[in-house]
C-alpha cells in the first residue's frame, strides 16, 4: 500500500500526462477511479502513447500485456508503487 | 437546414465562394496580423542558429511562424502532431471561425458534404528525423507509437479533415511549391463537380531543420545574405541571389455560391479558375521563357472566363532566385502583354521567405485580401528592379487598385516541374 502522499503525487503527475496524451481531456477530468478506456476516452493508440509517456517518466519497462490489464488511473498508480521508489526513483 | 440538394454539379468555369481565410505565417500567427504587417513592409526573415547533427552550429537565414502553434492548440493535440499538422490546424481553425463554422462538425446543417484538401512540399521532414533519432539511440520502444500517421504527407490534411469532418473526401496534393496552390485548384474542382458543399483547402510547411536548409543550401538555391536577413529575399531585384526558406500555414473555405447565399454567409471574394501544368523539363529549374508557367496562366484565364485585360493584381511566386523570377517574368509577359503595365505584381515571399507547401496557399489568402482590401501589398525589399524584369513590381509602399471589379492570378511552381496558377474575382 502506497503512503498517502506518494499516492497523491502519483495522481497529479498522471493527471498532467493523461491531459498532455488524450485530447479534449483537462486534469480536472482525471479521477482515481476514471476508467482510461469508458470515462477517459484512452483507445489503443492513446493506450500506447500513454505507456510510451509513462517509461519515459519513471524509466521503467510497461510490457503491453501488463498495460492492458490497466483499466483505471488508480490501477496504474498500484502498478507505479510496485516499480516505483516512494522518490519517484526506478526499483 | 439541409442545403445537401445544391450539391449538384455544376458547369464547368463556375465559380466558388470564398467564405473563410486562415493563416499563420512569419509575420503573423493569423491573417489581419499578417495582412497589416505586410502592408506596413514588415520582414519575417532572421538569421538563426541551428544544431547540426555532427553537435556543430551553423546559422541559416530562416522566416519561421511568428506564433507557436503550441499557443494556439492543445497539448495532445501538439504531442500528436507534427508541426506541419499544427501550423495547419491553427490556419484552418481560424479560416472555420472566418468563414462562420466555428464549432466545425456541429455547425455545418444537416447532410452538408464538408471536404478537405491540404497540400505539403517536404511533409513532416522534422519529425522523421526526430524519430529516427530516437530509434538510433534507443530502439524500438523510444519511438512514438504515432510515427507512421505523422509522418505520412497526408498527416496534415488527416487531421484538419478529422477536425473538420471531411467525410466527403481528404486529399493531399503533393506538388513540391505549387502543392498549397494545387490544393486550392482541387477544392474548386470538388465545388464544381459537386462532390462537396464546403471544402477547407490549402497548404501548410514546417521544415525548418538542418537537413532541409542544407539540401536547399547545396542546390545554390538559398540566398547567401547572411548579413542582411531583412533584405535577403528580393524578388525581382536585380540584386536577388536566392531564395529564404519559411515555415507557415494557408488555408481557405470554399464553397459553391449557391451554398453560401443560402447560409448567409460572408464571401470575401470569388475563386474564379484555376490552370494546372507541367514543363516536363527538368526536376529543379523551370522552362526556358517559362513556357509551362505561360500554359498555366493561359488555361487559368481560360477557365476563368478572364481576358488579360481584365486582371488588376498579379501574385508572383517570385522565390528571388536569379533564373525562376526572369522565367516567371517572361511567362506573365508572354501572357499579359502590353496589359502588364496596368497589373500591380507582388511578391510576397519578400517578407514571408518561401514557405514552400503553403506558399499558395498563404499566397492566395493575401490575394483574396489585395482584392477585397483593393490594395496591392508591397515587396519590402525591392530597391532596384532587375531592367530584365517588365513588370510593374509593387513597393516600397503598397499600391492602391482600382474601382469596379477586380481580378487577380496568383501563380505557383514546384521542382518536379509543377505551375499552377489561381484566378479571383471580387465579383461572381
Amino acid at each position: 500500500m502506497l503512503p498517502a502522499a506518494d499516492e497523491r503525487r502519483l495522481f497529479e503527475e498522471l493527471q498532467e500526462l493523461l491531459a498532455a496524451t488524450v485530447e479534449d481531456l483537462s486534469t480536472q477530468e482525471v479521477r482515481l477511479d476514471s476508467s482510461l478506456k469508458d470515462d477517459l476516452g484512452v483507445d489503443s493508440l492513446a493506450l500506447l502513447e500513454l505507456v510510451a509517456a509513462i517509461e519515459d517518466k519513471w524509466q521503467i519497462q510497461v510490457p503491453m500485456e501488463e498495460a492492458e490489464q490497466l483499466g483505471t488511473v488508480r490501477q496504474i498508480i498500484t502498478h507505479l508503487g510496485t516499480v516505483t521508489t516512494p522518490a519517484g526513483e526506478a526499483s | 437546414m439541409s442545403l445537401r440538394h445544391q450539391a449538384r454539379p455544376v458547369r464547368r468555369g463556375a465559380v466558388a465562394a470564398v467564405t473563410g481565410l486562415g493563416a499563420t505565417t512569419a509575420l503573423g500567427g493569423d491573417v489581419p496580423s499578417t495582412w497589416t504587417a505586410l502592408l506596413s513592409g514588415k520582414c519575417g526573415v532572421q538569421r538563426l542558429g541551428f544544431e547540426m547533427p555532427d553537435g556543430s552550429a551553423q546559422d541559416f537565414l530562416a522566416a519561421p511562424a511568428a506564433v507557436d502553434p503550441r499557443s494556439v492548440l492543445s497539448p495532445a493535440k501538439v504531442s500528436h502532431c507534427d508541426r506541419s499538422a499544427q501550423l495547419a490546424l491553427v490556419a484552418a481553425k481560424e479560416a472555420l471561425r472566418d468563414a462562420g463554422l466555428p464549432d466545425g462538425r456541429s455547425s455545418y446543417g444537416p447532410g452538408t458534404r464538408v471536404a478537405a484538401v491540404v497540400g505539403v512540399g517536404l511533409g513532416g521532414l522534422a519529425s522523421i528525423l526526430e524519430q529516427y533519432r530516437r530509434l538510433e539511440s534507443g530502439g524500438v520502444g523510444r519511438i512514438t507509437p504515432r510515427t507512421i500517421p505523422i509522418m505520412l504527407p497526408n498527416h496534415p490534411a488527416a487531421e484538419v479533415g478529422l477536425m473538420i469532418g471531411a467525410e466527403a473526401r481528404v486529399h493531399t496534393p503533393v506538388s513540391a511549391c505549387a502543392s498549397g496552390a494545387e490544393a486550392i485548384a482541387q477544392a474548386l474542382g470538388i465545388i464544381r463537380d459537386g462532390h462537396a458543399d464546403v471544402v477547407v483547402a490549402g497548404g501548410t510547411e514546417a521544415a525548418l531543420v538542418p537537413l532541409a536548409l542544407a539540401g536547399f543550401a547545396r542546390l545554390q538555391a538559398l540566398s547567401r545574405r547572411h548579413g542582411d536577413p531583412q533584405g535577403a529575399s528580393r524578388p525581382f531585384d536585380a540584386d536577388r541571389d536566392g531564395f529564404v526558406m519559411g515555415e507557415g500555414a494557408g488555408i481557405v473555405v470554399v464553397e459553391s455560391a449557391e451554398h453560401a447565399a443560402a447560409r448567409g454567409a460572408r464571401v470575401h471574394g470569388y475563386l474564379t479558375g484555376a490552370g494546372i501544368t507541367n514543363d516536363s523539363h527538368h526536376v529543379a529549374q523551370p522552362a526556358p521563357g517559362g513556357t509551362g508557367c505561360a500554359a498555366a496562366l493561359r488555361a487559368t484565364l481560360r477557365d476563368a472566363g478572364l481576358a488579360a485585360e481584365q486582371v488588376q493584381h498579379i501574385n508572383a511566386h517570385a522565390t528571388s532566385t536569379p533564373l525562376g523570377d526572369l522565367s516567371e517574368a517572361q511567362a506573365l509577359r508572354r501572357v499579359f502583354g502590353d496589359a502588364l503595365k496596368n497589373i500591380a505584381v507582388s511578391a510576397p515571399k519578400a517578407a514571408l521567405g518561401h514557405t514552400l507547401g503553403a506558399a499558395g496557399a498563404i499566397e492566395a489568402v493575401l490575394t483574396v485580401l489585395a482584392l477585397r482590401e483593393r490594395t496591392a501589398p508591397p515587396v519590402c525589399t525591392l530597391d532596384r528592379l532587375d531592367p530584365a524584369i517588365e513588370l510593374n513590381v509593387v513597393g516600397p509602399g503598397a499600391q492602391p487598385l482600382p474601382s469596379g471589379p477586380l481580378a487577380a492570378v496568383s501563380t505557383s511552381m514546384g521542382f518536379g516541374g509543377h505551375n499552377v496558377a489561381l484566378a479571383f474575382a471580387t465579383d461572381s
